[in-house]
């Protein structure tokens, strides 16, 4: 039977369910008043919904889960939002400097999932995850480009099968090995100091010592994908499955992009104003490329499910 | 001016929902077929950046279903219907929208008379 009041819950699952509505309220703070009352009395009830009145604390810790990030209650409306007039609104850490928006939160993967892939937003540049300025919506790209629906998948890798997360896994994870043997290979041709920086035109202005340089790159891709290996092995959501492999695609590319402009700068003569952009912009077409994949493989798992239904 | 655009924003912010659900009423439509025939009507102001959050939020709460159909011409597409808790809702808010607009208009023919 469904509870009517958090009150009928037990004293363990009630913590874990006001927690949860505390965050919602904080998250929708921004939102105006009567709006963001309405979010939160949808949420109390779809939250009690999933609960009986025995719910342990686990139970409630599966229904909050289930209805979904406190932060989202904040930014998912955006587009109705714009559509009927409204102000955007702004959670507590994050707003608008100068006319540019601003997010100091800690990233989660479920942000990381709705600011880079969210195909159901019609923007195409959002707000950066973490810092200031915009990020690229690689979810809108993909609809812009006819590669996949708005509506493909309810929720972002929702049906995606678990081979696909394991070939998403292998690209960062690909991209430290190879960043490591060309490191080994290339070693002795380099100098104790490489290029770090390249100005306006191409030229390169910095150098660091070779290790420093290769060890941030190393560790930036390397912890980046050791993330999203624990989310595929900890049982995470199909959404921060996701959005790691995503991330650490998008962090190990660069790093990827970033090492080999050094290794063709230290070893061939090639220059150019052309080389940055084109390995950077090279460099986001890896995580376009991982989490386009898991869509398109989720969405022909739904596919095959229901049209073998029909026939 | 800016107060009653805020009004009418407000206004059609609640009949999103059930304009959706009485588009979905006597036929399937896929997404893009529904943003189609919502932006034929541009009295009702509603978007695509409106449409597919609110198809999830109706097919999380049980109210439409959708499937995937070979489309004869073109990629196979996600139509969307309602359910039979779906059509229940529809009826009880098609109900509770006469009624408050049977009492509006009462009140303005008064005005008007």
């Amino acid at each position: 039977m469904s509870v009517r009041t958090i009150a009928e819950l037990r004293p363990e699952a009630r913590a874990v369910v006001e927690s949860y509505l505390a965050d919602v309220r904080e998250a929708v703070r921004g939102v105006d008043a009567d709006c963001a009352e309405d979010v939160i009395a949808d949420v109390s009830s779809d939250v009690l919904a999933r609960l009986t009145r025995l719910a342990s604390g686990a139970d409630a810790c599966a229904a909050v889960r289930a209805v979904g990030d406190p932060c989202t209650f904040g930014e998912a409306p955006s587009a109705s939002r714009e559509d009927f007039g409204a102000a955007p609104a702004a959670a507590r850490g994050s707003g608008r400097v100068l006319g540019m928006p601003y997010d100091l939160r800690v990233p989660t993967a479920e942000r990381v999932a709705r600011s880079w892939w969210n195909p159901q937003d019609t923007r195409v540049f959002v707000p950066r995850l973490f810092g200031l300025g915009w990020s690229v919506n690689f979810g809108r790209v993909a609809v812009l480009a006819r590669l996949i629906e708005p509506d493909a998948q309810d929720e972002p890798f929702c049906s995606t099968p678990e081979s696909a997360f394991r070939a998403a896994l292998a690209v960062p994870v690909s991209i430290v090995v190879v960043m490591l043997v060309s490191f080994l290979v290339a070693r002795g041709a380099l100098g104790t100091a490489v290029v770090s920086h390249w100005d306006a035109l191409g030229r390169p202005d910095e150098t660091m010592p070779t290790a420093t340089a290769f060890g941030w790159l190393m560790a930036v891709a390397a912890l980046s994908s050791a993330w999203a290996v624990r989310a595929q092995v900890s049982g995470s959501s199909p959404l921060s499955r996701g959005a790691s492999a995503g991330f650490a695609a998008f962090m190990s590319a660069l790093s990827g992009a970033i090492w080999t402009l050094t290794l063709v700068t230290e070893l061939t003569p090639v220059r150019g104003a052309w080389l940055p952009p084109v390995f950077i912009l090279g460099g986001l077409l890896v995580p376009f490329g991982v989490m386009l994949s898991l869509a398109r493989a989720g969405r022909a798992v739904e596919i095959a499910r229901d049209t073998a239904r029909q026939s | 001016m800016r107060e009653q655009e805020a009004w009418v924003s407000q206004l059609r912010k609640g009949l999103v929902e059930i304009v959706v659900l009485g588009m979905l009423a006597s036929r399937s439509l896929y997404g893009q077929q529904l943003v189609d025939e919502l932006a034929a009507r541009p009295e009702l102001a509603i978007s695509a950046g409106t449409v597919y959050p609110l198809l999830s939020r109706l097919k999380k709460a049980g109210v439409i279903e959708s499937t995937w159909q070979e489309s004869p011409v073109g990629p196979p597409r996600k139509y969307y219907r309602l359910t039979e808790g779906g059509r229940e809702e529809l009826d009880a808010m098609s109900a509770a929208w006469r009624s408050v607009s049977q009492g509006v208009s009462s009140v303005l023919d008064e005005v008007s008379r």
